[in-house]
C-alpha cells in the first residue's frame, strides 16, 4: 500500500515533455512542445524525488504517447518549415535522426514514472461510468444556456429599457454563455474518447484502492482547464466536476508541481 | 539479412550458455559487419531507387535504428573482456534480436506497414534498455553522427 501524493501522466504531458530538440535536419531550429516548459520541470522533480514514485502511468497511457508522438513530431516540423502536412511526406526522410532523439526522450521519461498495474475488469466497469459521467456533463451544460433567462429579464424590463435590460443580462450571464456554447460544443465535436475514459477510471481505481490522492497532470480539456474565450481566462467547469464526482484532481502539470511542492518535505526542485 | 540475424542468434545463444564471448567473437563480428553493410547497401539502393516508395520515410528510419543497435552491439562486443561486459552483452543481444528479426523481415520486403514506425520506436525502446542504442550529442564525432554522416557520404561504417 503506498500513500501520499501520486500524479498520474497522461499521454498529452509525457509528449509534451519529450519534444524537445534542436534539430540538425533544420539547421538549429528548435523543435519544442507548446507545453514543454510547463510540463519538463515536473519529471526533473520525479527525478529528484525517483524513490518516491510520485509519477505513475499506465500502459494504456505509454501506448497512446508512443503513438501520438510521431504525428505531434510532423505537425511541429510542418510549422516550423511551412509545408503542409500532406506534402510533408516526402520531406520526413531527413527527420530520422530527430525522430530518434525524441524516441529517447521519451523513453527517458517514461523511465521516471511507475507502470501500475490494474484490474482490467474493473477498468472496462469504471469506463463505462465515466462515459456516462461525461453524457451528464453535456446536460449540466445545456442547462446552464442563458437564452431563456436573458429573455425573461428583457421582457420584465420597463418599456422602452428592454435592449438595456437585455444587456444587463448578457453580462451577467457572460461566463454561462461562454460555457454553455463553446464547451458545449467542443465535448459535441471532439468528445473524450475510450482512451480519455480508461485515464480517468484507472485514476478513479487507483484511488479506491491506495491510501493516496490522486493528480492528473493533462494539459487535455477533457480533464483539465481549457481556454475557450479569446481572454485569458481559463475555464475549469470539467475539473471542477471530475474533482466533485471522484476527488481526483486534474491540472496542468505545472500547477500540480506547484502543489507538490508547497506539501513536500521531499526534495525541491 | 535474416539469415545472419539467425547465425547471430546461434553465436550468442552458445555465448550466454558457455558464459564467455571468446569462441565466437570472431565469427559474431564479421557477421555484424556483413549485417551492417546489408543495411547500407539497402539503405542507398532505396534512395536511387527511380520511384521512391512512399513509405521511404519509415523504411529508412528503421533501416537507421537498425544500423545504430548493430554497430553498438560490435563496439560492445569487441571490447566485452576489458569492460567485463562477457556474457552480458550476449544477453541483451538476445533480448533485442527477436525484434530485429520483425524489422529485417519489414525491410527486406520493403513491406508497407503502418506499424513500421511503431517497430521501429519499440526497437529503439527496446535496444535502450539492453544498452545497446546510445545517444550522445554531447560528445562530438557520436556514434549516430557518424552513422548519418557516413550513410550521406557513402563511407564505410565498420568500426
Amino acid at each position: 500500500m503506498v500513500s501520499g501524493e501520486k500524479v498520474i501522466i497522461d499521454a498529452s504531458v509525457l509528449i509534451a515533455a519529450s519534444l524537445n530538440h534542436t534539430s540538425r535536419e533544420l539547421g538549429g531550429k528548435l523543435i519544442q512542445d507548446h507545453f514543454y516548459k510547463i510540463s519538463n520541470p515536473l519529471f526533473n522533480y520525479f527525478k529528484k524525488n525517483i524513490d518516491k514514485e510520485i509519477g505513475i502511468v499506465t500502459l494504456d497511457i505509454e501506448n497512446s504517447a508512443r503513438a501520438k508522438i510521431i504525428s505531434a513530431l510532423i505537425r511541429k516540423i510542418s510549422q516550423l518549415t511551412h509545408v503542409s502536412r500532406n506534402q510533408l511526406s516526402t520531406h520526413l526522410n531527413d527527420y530520422s535522426e530527430t525522430l530518434m532523439y525524441i524516441t529517447n526522450s521519451l523513453l527517458e521519461n517514461m523511465n521516471l514514472l511507475t507502470r501500475v498495474p490494474v484490474d482490467e475488469t474493473e477498468i472496462s466497469r469504471l469506463a463505462l461510468k465515466i462515459h456516462s459521467f461525461y453524457e451528464n456533463l453535456k446536460i449540466k451544460l445545456r442547462k446552464k444556456n442563458p437564452k431563456r433567462r436573458i429573455d425573461k429579464r428583457a421582457e420584465e424590463g420597463f418599456p422602452g429599457l428592454k435592449g438595456y435590460f437585455r444587456q444587463f443580462a448578457k453580462e451577467d450571464e457572460k461566463e454561462n454563455l461562454v460555457v454553455y456554447k463553446k464547451l458545449l460544443k467542443k465535448l459535441n465535436n471532439n468528445p473524450p474518447d475510450i482512451n480519455d475514459c480508461r485515464i480517468l477510471a484507472q485514476a478513479t481505481y487507483l484511488s479506491k484502492r491506495r491510501e493516496a490522492f490522486i493528480f492528473i497532470a493533462s494539459t487535455d480539456y477533457h480533464f483539465s482547464k481549457v481556454k475557450l474565450d479569446a481572454d485569458d481566462a481559463l475555464n475549469t467547469f470539467i475539473p471542477d466536476s471530475i474533482m466533485r464526482e471522484f476527488d481526483i484532481k486534474c491540472d496542468w502539470p505545472d500547477n500540480i508541481l506547484k502543489i507538490l511542492m508547497k506539501d513536500s518535505r521531499f526534495l525541491l526542485i | 539479412m535474416l539469415e545472419q540475424i539467425n547465425k547471430l542468434e546461434g553465436y550468442f545463444e552458445s555465448m550466454e550458455k558457455d558464459g564467455k564471448v571468446d569462441v565466437y567473437l570472431e565469427d559474431t563480428l564479421l557477421t555484424i559487419n556483413k549485417t551492417i553493410d546489408r543495411l547500407k547497401k539497402l539503405n542507398m539502393d532505396l534512395l536511387s531507387k527511380k520511384d521512391l516508395p512512399d513509405h521511404l520515410f519509415e523504411l529508412r528510419h528503421l533501416i537507421n535504428v537498425n544500423l545504430l543497435i548493430f554497430s553498438s552491439m560490435y563496439e560492445r562486443l569487441k571490447t566485452a573482456k576489458e569492460n567485463k561486459d562477457n556474457p552480458i552483452i550476449a544477453v541483451n543481444s538476445l533480448n533485442v534480436l527477436p525484434l530485429l528479426k520483425e524489422s529485417a523481415d519489414n525491410i527486406n520486403k520493403l513491406k508497407r506497414d503502418e506499424l513500421t514506425l511503431d517497430l521501429a520506436m519499440s526497437l529503439q525502446m527496446t535496444a535502450s534498455r539492453n544498452n545497446l542504442f546510445n545517444l550522445d550529442s554531447s560528445k562530438p564525432n557520436n556514434r549516430l553522427g557518424k552513422i548519418f554522416g557516413d550513410i550521406a557520404s557513402g563511407i564505410d561504417l565498420t568500426i
